[in-house]
């Protein structure tokens, strides 16, 4: 991150008794695409509207670009927002829509006509100008959202689930073509989703959301490599989770026991969560486990295949395995061993894992 | 015997039988008795009122030789002139005033209040629970020679003689339509207000609008249709009616129906009657007509 733009402190806001945003403290810095990433009701779009001026916080302040904009109405903060529901004017041209905001700066009929243009422009929509605005498909009510946010040049853009309501394919454009424009705009972007993979192939940080509280800040593949509790382990990607126990830490080494893998050492990047004697949580994704015939590497456990299932570009694997309460899952993109023969469900099989790829969690 | 032919699903019989189970059917079937009711108490009255408007009457008889003379006397007249131009001035008044103040009213419900709005609409129109005529001698009280109003003033020693301008004057027909006719501006006002989409004001602002700009780019520009709708269903009876101006009006205050009714009771002159009727039902159309493309163009114009 390079230098703080948006500066959240300790922000609170209640709903009644519920707390929404739970004492959130969070800097964004600037040009980043920061997304706020959580299942609903976790209270991030309360948090974005919060950026935007739709809400008060009860407590706490928001600074942007070091200026306080805490009890700011919407019409005078440096931010611009794309809805979830888009919010296109009905009774106006899509042209008007765009130039909504710039009416109200004393512009030049030509600048303001030109501005319009080029924002028609970037979202690939020239010559829309004059359409209604109710003759538009989704796609094109995002785009013009979009263009409409973006012609007021703000310091932040606010993005309030802006391709939930697109089907996948125009989605995954989407994705990709929101990202170009904001490295090329080099706007700071707000983005809220409750799509993990979304945040994941967007942004530069990710703050994944639950409770009204922040659980964890991080790039996206330290997110997905390395969750910091259970619920950021579930939430993002599949996750096989295992209880365990500390035996010993020495260093950045932990000694850990589990019921399914045995004794095993591992790093971790913070020694200091852990001690002997802790019950811990031990959480591997499916993809790290490699399934075998005959076991290569010593650390590898016997199990029976119950189900194969074809996800198109992998198959998944459900393995019973002993003392585990759960199936353990394991991606492959091969349904296949290296000797050739399919595997079959019903078959006893080997999984291998690596000690070093396996994520530690405090048991909460 | 559709049904049993059906199986056979030979072209003639499927025809038959899908014009038996047709939505256009089922559709002149839903609405038979609203079609019947209006055509008994709506197309063949006027269609009668048509014809006695290009009839005659010489003292006892009736002449029915078709004519044009009722229309000539309608528009030949000055008495009628100025009846006419003051029901549609006094309707055109009655109906901005009442837009105007039943706008508020609708967007408070609509707006402001977040819960029991079932019930605030309700307690809007618990004044019009009484009937019309009730509502008018109420009026009359208020605005009488020993009205509610004059007495007031008398009694708070600020006047020594009562205002005898109140009441019996075109004014007085104003404010008790004005009155008379307010939940019908509410209602339609509050539906077309309430459909508004919040996040589209919350857009506004974001946009950079204030308060005031939201209400005039965003708010009353979606809310056009309600406005218009309250309008005609004002304009269109209050133009057309007589209990009012019978009552308060005094003879300044006289409307067309009032010589309507005069033609056709007292006079009983029908043919006469029926063309000032016809008369005053194009007049309405045309004014309603005239304001319906005037907002649409003002809405365009706000933009």
């Amino acid at each position: 991150m390079s230098d703080t733009f948006i500066h959240i402190e300790n922000v609170i806001k209640r709903f009644g008794a519920r707390a929404a945003v739970n004492n959130v403290t969070l800097d964004i810095g600037r040009g980043e695409f920061f997304s706020l990433l959580g299942p609903s009701g976790c209270g991030k779009t309360t948090l974005l509207r919060m950026l935007g001026g739709f809400a008060q916080p009860d407590s706490g302040r928001i600074l942007i670009d070091a200026e306080d904009v805490t009890t700011l109405p919407p019409n005078r903060r440096p931010t611009n927002m794309v809805f979830q529901s888009y919010a296109i004017f009905p009774h106006l041209t899509v042209g008007e829509n765009i130039g909504y905001g710039l009416r109200r700066q004393k512009l030049e009929t030509s600048e303001r006509d030109r501005r319009v243009d080029d924002a028609l422009a970037l979202i690939r929509l020239d010559g829309f100008g004059a359409r209604r605005a109710t003759e538009l498909s989704g796609g094109e009510r995002q785009r013009v959202a979009l263009a409409r946010a973006l012609v007021m040049r703000p310091k932040v853009l606010l993005l309030d689930e802006p391709l939930g309501a697109l089907d996948k394919r125009l989605r995954e454009a989407m994705q990709v073509e929101l990202r170009q424009i904001q490295r090329r705009l080099g706007i700071t972007f707000v983005f809220v989703t409750h799509d993990q993979e979304e945040a994941l192939s967007m942004s530069d940080r990710i703050g994944v959301m639950s409770g009204g509280r922040i659980l964890q800040i991080a790039g996206p593949k330290m997110l997905y490599d390395a969750p910091n509790c259970r619920e950021v382990a579930e939430f993002v990607g599949t996750m096989n989770l295992l209880p365990a126990l500390v035996t010993g830490v020495s260093g950045g080494n932990v000694k850990v026991q589990s019921p399914v893998f045995g004794a095993f050492e591992t790093v971790t990047a913070e020694p200091e969560r852990y001690n002997a004697g802790q019950k811990i949580l031990i959480a591997l994704r499916p993809e790290k486990f490699e399934v075998v015939r005959a076991a290569s590497s010593p650390h590898a456990i016997r199990g029976t295949l119950t189900a194969v299932s074809y996800l198109g570009d992998r198959h998944q694997f459900q393995i019973t395995v002993e003392n585990a309460e759960k199936p353990l899952l394991a991606g492959t993109h091969f349904d296949r061993s290296m000797d050739g023969a399919p595997f079959r469900s019903g078959e006893e099989i080997y999984v291998q894992w690596n000690p070093n790829e396996v994520v530690l969690l405090p048991k909460t | 015997m559709a049904a049993a032919h059906g199986v056979m699903g030979d072209a003639p019989v499927r025809s038959t039988r899908h014009f038996l189970h047709s939505e256009t059917l089922r559709g002149y079937f839903l609405v038979s008795p609203a079609l019947a009711a209006l055509i008994f108490t709506l197309a063949a009255p006027l269609t009668l009122l048509v014809l006695y408007s290009l009839w005659t009457q010489n003292d006892l008889t009736l002449d029915t030789n078709p004519s044009l003379a009722q229309y000539e006397r309608v528009f030949g007249t000055d008495a009628y002139r100025v009846l006419f131009l003051r029901s549609l001035g006094i309707s055109s008044l009655v109906t901005l005033l009442t837009v105007a103040m039943a706008y508020p009213m609708a967007y408070f419900v609509a707006f402001k209040v977040k819960r029991a709005k079932f019930l605030w609409l309700i307690a809007l129109t618990v004044p019009f629970w009484t009937s019309y005529l009730l509502r008018v001698f109420a009026w009359k009280i208020i605005l009488g020679y020993n009205g509610v109003i004059n007495s007031g003033l008398i009694s708070l020693g600020l006047i020594s003689d009562p205002f005898e301008f109140l009441l019996y004057n075109p004014t007085a027909v104003v404010v008790t339509l004005a009155h008379a006719f307010a939940a019908f501006a509410i209602l339609p006002i509050y539906v077309s207000l309430e459909k508004i989409d919040r996040s589209l004001l919350e857009a506004a602002a974001d946009l950079g609008d204030g308060p005031v700009s939201r209400f005039f780019r965003i708010t009353l520009p979606l809310s056009v249709p309600g406005v218009i709708g309250a309008a005609v269903l004002i304009f269109v009876p209050t133009t057309g009616d007589y209990v009012t101006p019978a009552l308060v009006g005094g003879t300044d205050g006289l409307m067309i129906a009032n010589m309507v009714q005069v033609q056709f009771a007292r006079v009983n002159n029908w043919p006469l009657g029926a063309a000032l009727s016809i008369a005053s039902m194009g007049a309405v159309a045309f004014v309603a007509c005239m304001t319906i493309v005037m907002a649409r163009f003002a809405v365009r114009r706000i933009r």
